[in-house]
């Protein structure tokens, strides 16, 4: 060991530091250092990922940070041993709390008062040392809270300042008694990175690289040096360079000296954590099971006490229990998902709701004792209450114990491109032609400088080109992750530094997820879900309106009429199963079981399509392919899903079975699979698995097919634990939309925006299933769709459904209230009381009277329109003297069906009166277009036209450049396949048209039915209809 | 005024934007108003049009869909211009013009009284779209009527020439035009369209009480206007004399003195003319048509405003002193450019100054004059790393007081030369002593640079400042150390 290099800021010192944490490791190593310190600015972000790099090269990593005092330049600070660790981050979080997002305040004298167990380089550029005014004082109070941990930081970057500061800082240092230590500030771990520093200074400060100046370093000297030049350079002061390794031998702390508890719950005296965990348990599995559990389940529960009792993680599953009865205290819907629905305790704690003993669940996903990392629990919560829970946990634990995890916003190729062509001061056309271009996981390269018709060889896009795949993954800001917690027995900035997140009320940690995880910390993921918003709110109507006390664990199982209904397809508002492509599965699946809706949710993912493994499951589950295994061995594994391997559990077994990975290979296989861990990690299981495969005597074909959906996975992985919980959500709402449609329609459009589909869609989609929908009405409508008893007893439904106002564009809430409150107080005698006593502005009463919700003061709208404008401005200009103007009477003339229909569209997102198509299927049939129940009809093979509004618009990644299309009339939906070619053929009209004719050929198989396009045109129609935007998802 | 004219120029800035860029004519072309991907579309010709594109979209969006598109900006000061230009040639057909304000290419003219010039209104409607045509290379629709709403709604509605012969057919020809042309900054047709109002007929209809209680006074001044109880009258347009003077000289002129007593005969009324306009002379702009040479262009700024002819003048004499001719000069062309005359009583109160500024500015004008504006020149700090980009030299345009900063007094100074002198050394070892390198690099983007500075001391005691450039492999002096 040469030196250690004492001051070096990663690319977590946000628009600074040009190299990963891990680059600047491995970079040292090479070097032969043993050795290096991080001291990013103001924070410890990078820390992790720099000591997990580390400890595998065998290096020792110390931890710092540069601390920026007010207006006195900034200090280096490194962790001595864990006071000093614990003090450097309540000092961040001090100067972090204080200051809005992204900055950090510190007075030095804050600075002395956490001089415990951390050494102070003061120096270099910006040094408090080098300053041309020396703060005698300042320096004095430093020396007196560091004693001999405060040194002189003598830094050299080849600079003609350079000098001048140095002259200073001996000057000062002899003064004051200082040693001296020698360092360069390290910005980049090699200097080819030298111009990606210049272009993040750039970023960071707004300007373009030909303005930038002086803001960008002199020289490319901020690499990390070699040993011999790093000596070299402060050849005339070795004893300089001598103290580098004084202070690595000083600094002894390491992330390992971290030592973790979860917060205690409150326990019943005389009983330990465990013990309290146990009692509940076994409490829960009574209620669960109905009296004692089952023999197995009982196994399996002792086996789960065993583990939680060695690796001491009962107070995380009190923890949970504690947040799941606050939800229910407070009834807000949740329930637990992810790799805790292979637990039985939390099975029976209430925490989840799948039984994973009856499942056969693998409960080695959630945890093991040769992991010994951390459980995993995301618990999932009604989507408009989550914020309630989430306060919860800061008012129980406190915000020194509680904070969020943070999620760190990376480069992208989009915004990398855009960033860097805008600091190169390239044409913001051409760059946005690159970024459309530029999908999440490609880089920029020849095709892209192709397809933007752009010349990719200019020495100025050469140097975007290469700039922009380097900035790919660095960070570039710091947000929240959406539901993680960090909580701590020990106050969590003794961890790690707390700082504010934009939103108001949250405070976050400077790990991410990843970082937690890998320190194995406990970590609580409270997630909004709208599906239990959508549930929550239909239990409540069948509660207020029929008394049916329904909840998810009291829905009758396996109900057949369910069932029957998606195998129709009839799935929309359904959670999970109502996409374009699980409608079009239902039909081939036939689902019959609670076990096929967890298949029907795994199956059209991207694992199983790229694994190639949907359609061999397809053909045996229908009895045309023989169901066989590709080694007796692996039929346990296999057995449930006919051979095919589908879910995540699956691929670990059949590593485990097939392949003779230990379980700890399988569960890093599950690591490498993870998305976050992509570069390049997967492919090292590839010889490793089909190798050991064949030799296992498995087809070298099938062992391959299994890794490519490993791969798959990658993309993203799909759990059956996972699967499973959601099943349960699919279940429930598929059974309510079987049995309440009514109450279901109202609960899922009152819990919008969520889903795959408009209002409009739901709406039409609700009336074709015999729902009455009766229009927005100020004498009857609330602010959310309302329930009312149906016209007559005879009626299809008992109950009738009002849309509400919250559909009303641009309509606030609060002019509702207005209306509420004038309405309670009397009902409206006419349009003039309602102007008059709700006070409205014109613009509301105009959105009113267009949306028609004025019909039973005015049922003519031009009427109501012409009316209450006349009316506003008889308020807003009181006649004197009491002279009235009369009005002369005039008529307007009226709107025709397909005007209300547009009206209503253009106004409330939806029409009760008809679909958009409805008045125009006259016109549309007298040029021989029929509707979708006709297409849905015609036979394999023939071939058709077809016109009908495009709702939503798909191109998947997995679908080779195939984009699909759901086209909607008055009876149905028409779901159309356009190759690349025709795509290209017509791009505009696809891209564009929201109303469009297709020819083409029908492909009929199992009941699904799709329309093949061979050429899109636009109807010639005299009338246009509208309708809103569509729904595209690419 | 018994007749009224409307003259449309359509989609002005858009046949602008095709004037300049004759080759899009055939293209899909839209105006827009930035060039940057979140600019929006104005206007688009039809090859647009035809591909789905729609005014109000994004450019970026628009670029989407059609790949071949050709945008450009038509700035307010170009769409001004060309307003002017337009009302000047317009103006050689009827003195009574008027530019509509709310909409660039709209124009009303007085057409009463012109039957006995052009022999007929059709005539004259068909030589104002000619001249439009054929001297600004602009397409107009030209209607003659009996009002200014009636032939107004016509221009705007159909693009053709034509005459109304009998006021009622103007009137029924107004009523059949949609109000959506109608629309302005003023009035808005959203809500008459809801009302299914749809034409000026539907509009006429409304009862005038009823739209000013509902929809105020400009919708009822159109809804008069319409129905013709309110007469506006034209407002015409007066065209801004140039302040510019031009004399043909029926002998080549070579000699200076001579055409320094012609430019003052110019000069003169040019002065009375600002005079009358309330401004002064900032600047002379001097053209000299040679004799089978290329013109010459030149302009002298005196160090203030001013109406001083004598000023002026003086500064034009030293300008033509050191100018060559290489022709005798034929045509001879002075403008002059004013700006308002500032009050300048505070002045009084000022206390004067012990430097006169004044003065100073004075002889710096008439050493532009005589040298040029790169003759003085300032020097101004810039950020940047190299010696030679840390400042540049700016012409000066007006001296201001000096306010000194006290400066430490620094013991060596670096004296840079214009132009770094190459070295015959090939190292460092010709010196005795040398300090360094400090290393300056960068310029990546453009031509990358890499100096190792270092301070040398000649066997003379001397100091130097030299470097070597990585790059070139090459030793340089960049300066002298004093």
């Amino acid at each position: 060991m040469f030196y250690v290099p004492l001051f070096c800021k990663s690319n977590y010192s946000f628009l600074e530091g040009a190299s990963h944490p891990e680059e600047l490791v491995e970079h040292a190593h090479a070097l032969g250092l043993g050795a290096i310190t991080l001291t990013d600015r103001d924070g410890v972000y990078g820390v992790v990922r720099a000591y997990m790099r580390a400890n595998e090269l065998g290096m020792r990593l110390l931890v710092g940070s540069e601390i920026s005092l007010d207006d006195q330049g900034t200090i280096i600070l490194i962790a001595i041993d864990r006071l000093g660790y614990a003090n450097l981050c309540r000092l961040i979080t001090l100067g972090r709390r204080r200051s809005a997002k992204g900055q950090c305040t510190l007075a030095l004298s804050e600075v002395c008062a956490h001089a415990g167990g951390l050494i102070a380089l003061c120096g270099g550029r910006s040094g408090l040392l080098t300053a041309e005014v020396a703060p005698v004082a300042l320096i004095e109070s430093m020396r007196e809270a560091f004693g001999d941990r405060l040194y002189a930081l003598l830094t050299r970057h080849l600079e003609v300042e350079d000098a001048g500061r140095e002259a200073r800082l001996l000057v000062r240092a002899r003064a004051h008694n200082l040693a001296l230590v020698a360092s360069t500030e390290v910005l980049y771990h090699d200097a080819s990175r030298r111009s990606l520093q210049d272009v993040l200074t750039c970023i960071r400060h707004g300007v373009r690289i030909q303005g930038a100046g002086r803001l960008l370093q002199a020289n490319a000297e901020h690499a990390l040096l070699e040993p011999a030049a790093f000596v070299r350079r402060f050849a005339d002061h070795p004893g300089a360079v001598e103290r580098t390794l004084e202070i690595g031998a000083r600094c002894s702390f390491t992330l390992d000296d971290l030592r973790y508890s979860y917060p205690l719950e409150d326990i019943p005296a005389g009983l330990s954590a465990m013990g309290w965990l146990r009692e509940l348990t076994c409490e829960g599995a009574r209620g669960r099971y109905g009296g004692e559990p089952p023999g197995d389940v009982m196994a399996q529960l002792e086996r789960e006490f065993a583990i939680i009792d060695e690796l001491n993680y009962a107070g995380y599953f009190l923890t949970m229990k504690e947040i799941v009865e606050f939800c229910r205290a407070e009834k807000i819907l949740c329930q637990g998902r992810g790799s805790a629905a292979n637990s039985a305790i939390c099975y029976c704690l209430g925490i989840t709701a799948v039984d994973p003993v009856r499942m056969g669940l693998l409960f080695e996903r959630f945890l093991s004792r040769e992991r010994a990392e951390p459980p995993d629990i995301d618990l999932d919560i009604a989507h408009t209450r989550r914020e309630e829970v989430i306060q919860h946990v800061y008012k129980k634990y406190g915000r020194d114990h509680a904070a969020m995890i943070a999620n760190v916003i990376r480069y992208r190729p989009k915004s990398a491109v855009r960033d860097v062509g805008k600091v190169l001061g390239l044409p913001e056309t051409s760059v946005d032609r690159l970024a459309k271009l530029l999908s999440h996981q490609s880089c920029l390269d020849e095709s892209v400088w192709a397809g933007a018709e752009l010349d990719g060889q200019t020495p100025m896009h050469r140097h975007l080109e290469s700039l922009t795949n380097q900035i790919l993954d660095f960070p570039r800001h710091l947000s929240i992750h959406p539901g993680g917690f960090l909580l701590g027995f020990e106050p969590v900035h003794d961890f790690v530094p707390i700082e504010n997140a934009t939103m108001k009320d949250r405070t976050v940690i400077q790990w991410d997820k990843y970082d937690v995880e890998a320190l194995g910390l406990f970590k609580l993921d409270l997630l909004g879900l709208g599906a239990l918003t959508h549930l929550d709110l239909c239990f409540r109507l069948l509660e207020g309106h029929r008394a049916i006390e329904l909840s998810m664990a009291t829905i009758p199982p396996d109900d057949r009429a369910t069932f029957d209904m998606l195998c129709r397809a009839e799935s929309v508002g359904v959670f999970q199963i109502e996409s374009r492509a699980q409608m079009a599965m239902l039909p081939r699946l036939k689902p019959r079981t609670y076990y096929d809706i967890v298949i029907e949710i795994s199956l059209v993912r991207p694992g199983p399509i790229t694994g190639d493994m949907v359609h061999p499951y397809l053909r045996r589950r229908a009895g045309e392919e023989e169901v066989s295994y590709p080694h007796p061995s692996l039929e346990p594994v296999l057995a449930r899903t006919l051979g095919i391997p589908l879910f995540q559990e699956q691929v670990m077994r059949l590593a485990m079975v097939a392949a003779d990975y230990t379980p700890g290979e399988a569960d890093q296989l599950r690591r490498d699979m993870a998305a976050w861990q992509k570069h390049g990690r997967i492919e090292r299981h590839h010889e490793r698995m089909v190798t050991r495969m064949v030799a296992k005597g498995i087809d070298p074909e099938f062992a391959e097919r299994v890794f490519n959906q490993i791969k798959g996975f990658a993309d993203y992985g799909f759990p059956e634990s996972h699967a499973a919980s959601f099943a349960l959500i699919s279940y429930a709402t598929a059974y309510l939309r079987c049995h309440y449609p009514v109450e279901f329609t109202c609960s899922l459009l009152n819990a919008q925006p969520m889903g795959f589909y408009s209002p409009a869609t739901i709406v039409a989609d609700a009336k074709r299933n015999r729902v009455e929908i009766r229009a927005i009405d100020v004498v009857h409508s609330g602010w959310d769709c309302t329930l009312e008893p149906a016209a007559s007893p005879t009626a299809a439904r008992p109950l009738a459904m009002r849309m509400g106002f919250r559909y009303i564009k641009g309509l606030g809430e609060h002019a509702w209230q207005r209306i509420e409150a004038a309405r309670t107080l009397a009902a409206f005698a006419s349009l003039a009381d309602l102007v008059e006593r709700s006070g409205l502005e014109l613009d509301a009463l105009e959105r009113l009277a267009q949306a028609g919700a004025l019909q039973s003061l005015q049922p003519d709208r031009r009427q109501a329109l012409w009316e209450v404008r006349g009316h506003v401005s008889d308020r807003q200009n009181r006649p004197t003297l009491g002279l009235v103007e009369h009005d002369v009477v005039v008529a307007f003339a009226a709107l025709s069906t397909f005007e209300i229909i547009a009206w209503d569209h253009r106004t409330s997102y939806h029409s009760t009166t008809g679909h958009p198509l409805m008045p125009l299927r006259g016109a549309l049939q007298a040029v021989g277009l029929q509707n979708a129940a006709y297409i849905q009809g015609l036979p394999d093979a023939s071939r058709t036209h077809y016109a009908g509004m495009i709702i939503c618009r798909q191109r998947p990644a997995t679908a080779s450049g195939v984009t699909f299309i759901t086209l909607e009339d008055e009876a149905g939906f028409v779901n159309l396949v356009i190759w690349p070619s025709v795509f290209e053929a017509h791009r505009v009209i696809v891209k564009t048209a929201a109303f469009v004719g297709v020819t083409g050929k029908i492909q009929a198989k199992d009941g699904v039915v799709h329309l093949i396009a061979e050429s899109l045109w636009i109807p010639q129609l005299a009338q246009r209809p509208t309708l809103g935007k569509s729904r595209d998802f690419h | 005024m018994d007749r009224w004219a409307c003259v449309n120029v359509f989609a002005l800035p858009l046949q602008l934007m095709l004037g300049r860029h004759a080759e899009w004519k055939e293209l899909p072309a839209a105006v827009v108003d930035q060039d940057r991907p979140q600019g929006a579309i104005l206007w688009i010709n039809r090859y647009a049009r035809e591909r789905r594109l729609r005014e109000g979209m994004r450019y970026a969006e628009a670029l989407s869909l059609v790949p071949q598109l050709r945008v450009d900006v038509v700035g307010a000061d170009e769409i001004a211009l060309a307003v002017t230009t337009i009302a000047d040639c317009l103006q050689r057909f009827s003195p009574g013009v008027e530019p509509f304000e709310d909409e660039a290419g709209i124009f009303w003219l007085n057409a009463s009284g012109l039957l006995g010039l052009y022999g007929s209104l059709e005539a004259w409607a068909a030589s104002i779209k000619q001249a439009l045509d054929s001297s600004l290379g602009l397409y107009a629709s030209v209607v003659v009527g009996f009002s200014r709403f009636g032939s107004f709604a016509v221009a705007r509605a159909y693009r053709k020439t034509g005459v109304f012969e009998e006021p009622e057919h103007e009137l029924q020809a107004a009523r059949g035009v949609h109000l959506a042309l109608l629309a302005t900054s003023d009035f808005a047709i959203e809500p008459f369209e809801r009302l299914g109002v749809r034409t000026m007929g539907d509009f006429l209809a409304l009862p005038a009480a009823g739209i000013r209680r509902r929809f105020g006074a400009h919708a009822l001044r159109l809804h008069r206007l319409a129905a013709g109880s309110l007469v506006a009258p034209l407002k015409p347009y007066q065209s801004e004399q140039p302040t510019e003077q031009a004399r043909a000289l029926d002998d080549a002129e070579q000699s200076t003195t001579r055409l320094l007593f012609l430019i003052k005969q110019l000069v003169h009324p040019l002065c009375l003319a600002l005079d009358a306009r309330g401004e002064q002379v900032v600047e002379l702009c001097l053209r000299f048509v040679l004799d089978h040479a290329p013109s010459i262009e030149e302009s002298v700024r005196p160090a203030e405003a001013t109406l001083d002819e004598a000023v002026l003048i003086e500064l034009v004499r030293l300008r033509l002193e050191t100018m060559v001719f290489a022709a005798g000069v034929i045509e001879l062309n002075v403008i002059a450019r004013g700006l308002r005359a500032s009050v300048e009583q505070l002045g009084i109160f000022v206390e004067a100054a012990r430097r006169d500024l004044g003065a100073a500015n004075r002889a710096f004008a008439r050493i532009r004059a005589e040298f040029g504006d790169h003759a003085v020149v300032h020097l101004r700090l810039r950020e940047g790393h190299l010696p030679e980009a840390r400042f540049e030299w700016v012409p000066l345009q007006k001296l201001v007081a000096a306010r000194a900063q006290p400066t430490p007094l620094r013991p060596l100074m670096r004296r840079l030369f214009p132009i770094p002198l190459a070295m015959a050394t090939h190292s460092l070892a010709h010196f005795d002593h040398h300090a360094g390198p400090h290393i300056i690099s960068g310029g990546w983007w453009v031509r990358e640079v890499q100096r190792d500075y270092h301070f040398v001391e000649k066997p003379d005691g001397s100091l130097l400042w030299i470097y070597h450039d990585r790059r070139r492999d090459q030793w340089f002096i960049h300066a002298e150390v004093r």
